[in-house]
């Protein structure tokens, strides 16, 4: 076992970054996970890769170094606009979107002459070697996205839970769905380049899996999705120094320890 | 204003449809203070018609105005259409038409609350105030969702296919409650149904629509209700 104090400048910056972000996108997942479109943050994810690959392979292009994180966010904001235009539920277009972006990221990637090793760092993250400056973009990053959803929520979850309500109203359940979107693109945008796709995913879908298993209010649900997020991405990443284990891999496990515990609180209730 | 009333909603010579029109071009008034009964039977064209005058779907020719401006519209969807497992009491539910008045809001207000308390104890729900959406009766159910479009102070309130799968008693004293709230509160009640029967006795006009016959016909209840029965097409 690993002395955590010893070594604590080594990782209080990374853990901040995966306590933050497991808690916002533990948060922002309720709705993604009450809309049935779980498989969205992961492909939000893949479409942003896409964006990263293309801005490198188009540095090469044209010999100018491109930065990397706006052309992940427009081709995340681009699915994002996708997936709200889409007239029913259903998980078609996020598995067409995940398979062409992973396609292209890929083929994009096999015309990299560039150091692979950085361009995978960005594309899939390595949660234990993120600097103070990467800890501070991300922070800057959530914070506004945070307040945000918080003084949208209300209307994101009336959107979500009856659309013809809305329409009926005189609201674009449209704009609902794209802003709840946008706002998830911009966090998976920021976070993935820190902790990774898996981490991403599993911080977007099993805190809010949990939560919902045993909350039964809107706002109780996103605090415990929040709390279960900040526990098991913590709790995943200290397991991870603690007993030398992967990083990305350690927090999923707990997330999912988290996942499974929500499930049979609600089994156990529900007899 | 129509006979004094406030027009809150106008169709003027509108087709309704997706690609054609339905039925015959569509003249038709919302006003204030109305009970009006939308009726045809299954798939007529009647949530086309309504989504046609809130301005859901574009009308293919004619034209959709609101002389007052875009009225407040409460809308009850038929039971079944919203899902039962979000993590929403009663009272949270009905809360829920007081965030379709804004897209922002950190907190309800007082206001907010008071209006979603109003609308709980017009419905006789103030006991299942606290009680999960989705452990209601299907009937409480119903009566949770007239709350939340009340709860929106709505101007035109629109209910689809509000007593289907109801038992003739709490049919009658849904419909009777929505009369009693309509007279109070002065907003105009649009019930679309397929089931005419049980409420005829409280819509003074009607607007009669079938797409397989080509049809439609507006007027008072009893002269539309009466002329289509004695031509056999009620």
């Amino acid at each position: 076992m690993n002395d955590l104090s010893a070594t604590i400048a080594f990782w209080i910056d990374p853990l901040i970054v995966v306590i933050i972000a497991s808690a916002t996108l533990g948060m922002v997942g309720v709705l993604t996970t009450l809309r049935r479109s779980l498989f969205v943050p992961v492909t939000l994810a893949q479409t942003g890769a896409l964006g990263v690959t293309a801005a490198f392979f188009l540095s090469e292009l044209i010999a100018v170094e491109l930065p990397p994180f706006p052309f992940a966010l427009f081709t995340a904001l681009a699915a994002s606009a996708l997936f709200a235009a889409r007239r029913s539920g259903g998980a078609v277009a996020e598995a067409l979107l995940f398979i062409v972006a992973s396609a292209g990221t890929i083929l994009f990637g096999s015309f990299l002459r560039g150091d692979i090793h950085d361009v995978q760092g960005i594309l899939f993250g390595s949660a234990v070697l993120v600097s103070r400056g990467e800890m501070f973009a991300v922070i800057g990053a959530v914070l506004p996205t945070v307040i945000l959803f918080l003084a949208l929520r209300l209307s994101l979850f009336a959107a979500s839970f009856d659309p013809e309500s809305y329409a009926a109203a005189g609201r674009s359940p449209f704009l609902a769905d794209l802003i709840l979107y946008t706002l998830l693109s911009v966090l998976i945008a920021v976070t993935t380049r820190a902790l990774g796709t898996l981490v991403v995913f599993s911080a977007t879908a099993l805190p809010a899996l949990a939560a919902l298993a045993v909350g039964r209010s809107f706002d109780r649900v996103l605090l415990l999705a929040a709390l279960v997020g900040a526990l098991g991405g913590g709790g995943g990443f200290i397991a991870s120094w603690l007993f030398d284990l992967p990083t990305g891999a350690t927090v999923a496990a707990v997330l999912c320890l988290f996942g499974a515990a929500g499930m049979i609180a609600q089994k156990l209730h529900s007899w | 204003m129509s006979n004094g009333r406030r027009v809150f909603v106008e169709l003027h010579n509108c087709g309704i449809g997706w690609e054609r029109p339905l039925v015959p071009p569509v003249t038709l008034t919302v006003s204030a203070g109305e009970y009006l009964l939308i009726a045809g039977p299954n798939g007529a064209g009647k949530t086309t018609l309504v989504k046609t005058m809130l301005g859901m779907i574009p009308a293919l020719s004619g034209e959709v105005r609101y002389p007052a401006g875009r009225p407040r519209v409460g809308y009850v969807p038929q039971r079944g259409a919203v899902p039962e497992y979000y993590p929403a009491t009663a009272r949270d539910t009905v809360l829920m038409g007081r965030a379709l008045l804004r897209l922002t809001a950190f907190r309800w207000s007082d206001e907010d609350r008071a209006a979603a308390d109003r609308a709980l104890t017009d419905l006789d729900l103030m006991a299942l105030a606290g009680k999960p959406f989705g452990e209601l009766s299907g009937g409480q159910k119903q009566r949770v969702l007239v709350a939340r479009a009340l709860a929106m102070d709505p101007q035109v309130l629109v209910l689809d296919e509000p007593t289907v799968n109801m038992d003739a008693v709490s049919a009658r004293r849904l419909l009777r409650k929505l009369d009693e709230l309509r007279r109070a509160r002065g907003m105009a009640v649009l019930i679309v149904t397929h089931d005419i029967a049980p409420v005829v006795a409280y819509a003074a006009r009607v607007a009669v629509l079938d797409r397989d016959r080509g049809l439609f016909r507006t007027g008072p209840t009893a002269d539309v209700v009466g002329e289509l029965t004695a031509g056999g097409d009620a």
